[in-house]
């Protein structure tokens, strides 16, 4: 479960063209707005990916000039302490002094 | 009314973003979000500094089981008044990375250090007694400037002022700089020779009261986008608000502005003369303030390019490396200008002459407000020292300074290159508060603070960042620790000027970070550290903000602080190894002893006593300080007290901060503190206490540069010159870096986050169409970027955000498989040290 709010700024002659955007993104949603473009938006999806996509997707969109987040709250962030014990044998595999000698084709 | 415990989160976070942007919701909305009888959830939420840029977001960290599970904007912080930008989505998640390090490890063969054997997992006492019999054979050998330590602008204030004290005093070396060497050093530079003390005069709030705006080489839009957020609301909310945007090339920032210029590299130098001379031409400059405030100076030209002395550049410079200011009258002053006329401008810097008038006429206006901003395009510069004044020429000139939205307006990086690097003095050059190593009477006031010996502190400047990778390769500096940063990356020409000194059997390099990253894997020996979030910490922003917070949670494995491993390093130096018995003689009470007792448990750090192995707060809420209760007294107060010291007992007057606790209250204070209260614009009476303290006849609200002994600012003339490289016939195109909105800096912390990590998996190169085209290249070819000193290989992006205008291709240095900064030259600005990773040359060809 992913769940944030966002402040999103757009360009006054651009508000409509942008909330329908954002409405049709799934799992977004415009909940209040002003005529000075200032819009106040929430994400919510299974996919923390998703949501991270999505907020970038955002900033790009025409006629927005800035978004901010407030708020974001995750719950799959378990980190497995057994599978950090493994990873630091896997040190020489995963990052090799190569890379900076040459170069990954 | 039962509602679902994801509606609840929702309704909070919607709540949360209405209140922070002002705006009203529906009344079932509001009866959502106050619904807290439901069911409770128990997460502590506590005021926490963001780790990335230096602007300094608070933000609200909510801990449930040991873990980061919620962030939330601080609707309490005056930064980001409860906003946060994207990369606050994955604050908490830079931590959890799957390949996190959780021991130390050490190159072994045959269970013994080996330069060539693979890592091994050992003891930190192990780490610790390799490393000491490595650092003292090094300091027998060579004396203090055989060993170094590179350190950061991320590191927290307590951390930098344990290194600083650590090598200056400890080990009476100045081979100790930070990262934000690379980053900020130009601007500390301008800073000093215009005005005598660091650090932008104004702060945030000129972001609400200015009418314009000008980026001179900084992409606010993506890299500071919560100062770009309030920008955005001035520009569109203020009447006859305009933005003014100078780039090599064209990226997100343009998109709001109202006059856009592509500069050639390096003409940065010719427009800010322009305007000069506009404003001279025009007499439109206010001559009041100038005869009472600015005296105008000159500087010494043909000063090289902080490149090996024997590099022909070098040989060739007539002033290599010089600084020195003489005295201008305004006639010559105006003359030095005149040369730069609109169409000699225009000519050279391919700005249309309309669009350099247009932000000419702005300046000169006085009734327009002006808050000019930076970043790394005027920092990373040969001549960004020079750069820095000549934006403070035109501020000085139109008297356009210290109040109000009248602002230059250095931003920085690093969540503390201010707080840490600059404030606590980590640079090869300085002590705390802006005191320096090569001035007796600094150094006096330094080793009485600290109770040394008379003489304890070297004179010699150390090693710059630079500088100690060629000190290594040329095997003059043996020893070298890293902490909080990545330099195999983030350095310049890391092929020829620093891999080879790390790898060189001669040398034994040490790295603290949190990951495998690319300066880890080489290294002889890595310490695991613990992050931001799992220690007690403090940072100081781009507005002079000084913050602290409180551990969070805890750190994986066997993972300690860099403080913790400063501290605990230091036990392995008895003052005799360290300092010689001759200097320990002046004070046989210190015969013995250990670094760690003269340094740390020396009555003053160690005053402050911690209990009960927690800390509580107001609300009884309670945290864990692993450093306090491994040495058994409050460290972070401590050090912090001890530094304090420096701001008040010494020769420099104005950087006063509050008492360290009441940083644990606030959502931090901008020094200096007097009285409680902040400071929010400097020099200005009215505004800054000491104006009156210093010139008790100063007339109300006028301004007095106390950093300077006369109170007057300098002018300070500097022309055209032009870079190092100049694209020619066989490396025909500039190479700019720099980030993306998705990555910060190396991408170490970024890249462990999946989502960013297949966001922008790779570094492209940015180009032009025409570019592509002329070369046979399409969106998405393969090409080899060639420079004289390596090449490397990636994918040509032609619809990207950054659009380079013909002749420029721009590489982001976040991807540890293609370093873009193995092509970048090591050419810094002579004065400053700070290398210049904006223009070099480069060539492109199908791979």
């Amino acid at each position: 479960m992913t769940i944030c709010s966002l402040v999103v700024l757009a360009r006054p002659q651009n508000i409509e063209e942008v909330n329908n955007l954002l409405n049709a993104m799934d799992g977004v949603e415009v909940h209040a707005r002003n005529e000075q473009g200032k819009m106040v938006i929430s994400i919510d999806h299974p996919s923390r990916e998703y949501c991270s996509k999505a907020m970038t997707n955002m900033s790009h969109m025409n006629g927005v000039m800035s978004i901010s987040l407030v708020y974001e709250y995750q719950e799959d962030l378990d980190i497995e302490q057994d599978k950090l014990a493994l990873n630091k044998l896997t040190f020489n595999k995963h990052t090799k002094l190569s890379m900076v000698q040459g170069d990954v084709k | 009314m039962k509602l679902s415990r994801r509606d609840f989160i929702k309704s909070q976070a919607i709540a949360a973003a209405a209140s922070t942007a002002g705006l009203s919701l529906s009344a079932v909305q509001l009866v959502h979000a106050k619904d807290e009888d439901d069911e409770e959830e128990d997460i502590r939420w506590d005021k926490i500094p963001c780790r990335f840029c230096g602007t300094g977001c608070s933000v609200l960290a909510g801990t449930r089981d040991g873990r980061i599970v919620a962030t939330q904007g601080d609707p309490d912080s005056d930064v980001n008044k409860g906003l946060n930008c994207i990369k606050g989505y994955f604050l908490s998640k830079i931590m959890y990375g799957s390949d996190r390090l959780t021991t130390p490890l050490l190159r072994k063969k045959d269970g013994k250090y080996d330069k060539e054997g693979e890592f091994e997992q050992v003891s930190w006492d192990e780490a610790f007694d390799v490393m000491a019999e490595k650092w003292k054979a090094a300091l027998n050998e060579k004396g203090p400037s055989g060993v170094g330590m590179f350190g950061s602008g991320q590191w927290t204030i307590f951390e930098g002022y344990a290194a600083s004290k650590f090598m200056k005093a400890g080990l009476r070396s100045n081979n100790l700089d930070p990262n934000a060497r690379h980053c900020m050093a130009s601007a500390v530079g301008g800073f000093m020779r215009a005005f005598g003390i660091d650090e932008p005069m104004g702060s945030y709030d000129d972001l609400e009261h200015a009418d314009a705006f000008v980026l001179w080489g900084s992409n606010m839009a993506e890299m500071h986008p919560i100062l770009w957020s309030r920008l955005v609301d001035t520009r569109l909310t203020r009447d006859g608000s305009e933005v003014h945007v100078l780039s090599t090339y064209k990226h997100r920032s343009f998109e709001l502005a109202d006059n856009g210029m592509i500069f050639e590299p390096q003409t940065d130098l010719i427009i800010a003369n322009y305007i000069a001379n506009y404003i001279i031409q025009n007499k439109a400059y206010d001559k009041k303030f100038l005869n009472d405030h600015v005296n105008i100076k000159k500087t010494v030209t043909d000063i090289g390019y902080g490149l090996r002395p024997e590099h022909p550049l070098e040989v060739k410079a007539k002033n290599s490396g010089k600084g020195k200011l003489s005295n201008m009258s305004f006639d010559e002053y105006a003359k030095a200008v005149s040369k730069y006329t609109l169409e000699y401008t225009s000519k050279h810097s391919k700005v249309p002459q309309d669009k350099l008038l247009r932000l000419a006429k702005l300046y000169a206006d006085p009734d327009k407000k002006i808050l000019s901003l930076w970043t790394m395009g005027m920092n990373q510069h040969t001549r960004g020292v020079w750069m820095n004044g000549l934006v403070y020429n035109i501020h000085l000139l139109m008297g356009k300074i210290s109040e109000p939205g009248n602002s230059p307006f250095s931003l920085t990086g690093q969540p503390s290159a201010c707080g840490t690097a600059r404030e606590v003095g980590t640079f090869a050059h300085r002590l705390p508060a802006d005191y320096v190593v090569k001035k007796p009477k600094h150094r006096e006031v330094a080793e009485k603070i600290w109770k040394l010996p008379k003489g304890t502190i070297n004179p010699k400047v150390g090693y710059h960042a630079v500088l100690m990778q060629r000190m290594l390769k040329d095997k003059k500096m043996n020893c070298y620790w890293q902490q909080c940063n990545n330099n195999m990356q983030a350095g310049p020409n890391v092929n020829v000027e620093i891999l080879p000194g790390w790898r060189d059997p001669a040398n034994f390099i040490t790295v603290s970070d949190p990951y495998p990253t690319i300066s880890a894997v080489s290294a002889d020996l890595v310490l695991p550290t613990s992050m931001w979030a799992e220690k007690e910490g403090g940072f100081g922003n781009a507005e002079r903000r000084t913050q602290l917070w409180r551990q969070q949670v805890q750190a994986p494995g066997e993972s300690r602080s860099d403080l913790w491993q400063i501290m605990e390093f230091s036990k392995r130096f008895t003052v005799e190894e360290a300092w010689g018995k001759e200097l320990v003689a002046k004070m046989p009470e210190y015969k013995g002893k250990t670094l760690y007792q003269v340094l740390f448990k020396n009555g003053q750090v160690n005053k402050f006593p911690y209990k009960n192995d927690t800390v509580k707060d107001q609300d009884d809420n309670i945290y864990h300080n692993d450093e306090s209760k491994h040495f058994g007294y409050y460290v972070q107060k401590g050090l912090f007290e001890e530094y304090r010291r420096f701001q008040t007992e010494g020769p420099k007057v104005g950087h006063n901060q509050a008492p360290f606790d009441v940083y644990h209250k606030v959502r931090g204070l901008r020094w200096p503190v007097v009285d409680g209260k902040e400071t929010l614009w400097r020099y200005r009476e009215g505004y800054d206490p000491f104006v009156k303290k210093l010139n008790p006849k100063v007339a109300k609200g006028d301004v007095y540069f106390y950093g300077k002994p006369d109170g007057k600012a300098n002018i300070i003339f500097a022309p055209y010159e032009p870079p190092p490289e100049i694209p020619n016939e066989e490396f025909d195109l500039w190479l700019c870096s720099g980030r993306v909105l998705e990555h910060w800096h190396t991408g170490s912390m970024t890249n462990r986050v999946p989502e960013l990590h297949k966001a922008v998996p790779d570094a492209l190169v940015y180009m032009n169409p025409g570019d592509a085209r002329k070369r046979g290249l399409r969106n998405g070819s393969k090409v080899k970027i060639i420079s004289p000193r390596g090449e490397i290989t990636t994918r040509v992006n032609v619809r990207g955000r950054n659009k380079p205008p013909k002749g420029l291709v721009f590489v982001p240095f976040f991807d540890a498989r293609r370093i873009v900064n193995k092509l970048v030259l090591d050419a810094t600005d002579p004065l400053s040290k700070e290398t210049d990773y904006k223009k070099c040359v480069v060539r492109i060809e199908k791979a």
